[in-house]
């Protein structure tokens, strides 16, 4: 597998943009945040919108994830380790 | 093990009854519990056998040992799962499935009060249903 070469911090930038660009297309205003997994390259993401409510948690996956692919390489990809898709509502409570 | 908890998932999804919708989602993740848990064991031959004296042990391997007997932190596997594993998983096909799972399963049990409808879990099974065949 090909080395991928990316800045942690513009890396994690790109992400957040990326998913409030593609999830804003839909209609949907999200907060975006990244964490780095400590010791590892990889990255998690959580994004929180209101209009989450109108889908199931498999949805709102495969509406993050499918913006990720569209806009990041394989190799690239590999670095994000999860996305959760939450609601304000959810988010606060967990 | 593992096999027994999917079976156990699908028969309330065969109830068809919304009502065990989620007690089918929760056993499902289960089974993605119990399969990645033999994967960090398959890693990291110790956890088989751990030491008594966890305390004096680095923070990692702390870590792995509370995911591994005490949490049941789909994510937190995935992240330290090795890089050999994931890109077999991801030359099958199926990271990215999992990755949607783990997510869809850690809002599920961890944030979301919402009731979930059979039709969704019976999706979610036949999801874990995929992926549960790599990670035999």
């Amino acid at each position: 597998m090909a080395e991928v070469n990316t800045h942690s911090g513009s890396f994690a930038r790109r992400i957040r943009e990326a998913l409030r660009a593609g999830l804003a297309e839909g209609g949907i205003e999200a907060r975006v945040e990244t964490q780095k997994v400590r010791t590892t390259r990889l990255h998690r993401v959580i994004v929180s919108a209101p209009q989450f409510e109108q889908l199931r948690p498999s949805e709102r996956q495969d509406l993050a994830w499918r913006i990720i692919d569209q806009r990041f390489s394989p190799d690239e990809q590999l670095l994000i380790s999860m996305i959760l898709t939450l609601t304000p509502d959810e988010l606060e409570g967990g | 093990m593992a096999d027994r908890r999917f079976d156990d998932a699908q028969y309330l999804r065969r109830s068809k009854k919304n009502k065990y919708a989620n007690g089918a989602m929760y056993l499902g993740g289960l089974v993605l519990d119990i399969l990645l848990k033999a994967k960090l064991l398959e890693e990291h031959p110790w956890l088989q056998n751990p030491p008594g004296d966890l305390a004096r042990r680095p923070a990692s391997e702390r870590r792995l040992h509370a995911l591994c007997y005490r949490e049941h932190d789909l994510i937190g596997i995935l992240d330290r799962l090795s890089r050999r594993t994931l890109d077999r998983l991801d030359s099958a096909g199926l990271l990215k499935t999992l990755k949607k799972l783990c997510g869809t399963w850690t809002i599920h049990v961890r944030y979301s009060p919402r009731t979930s409808e059979i039709s969704e879990a019976a999706d979610f099974l036949n999801r874990v249903r995929e992926v549960r065949e790599w990670l035999k």
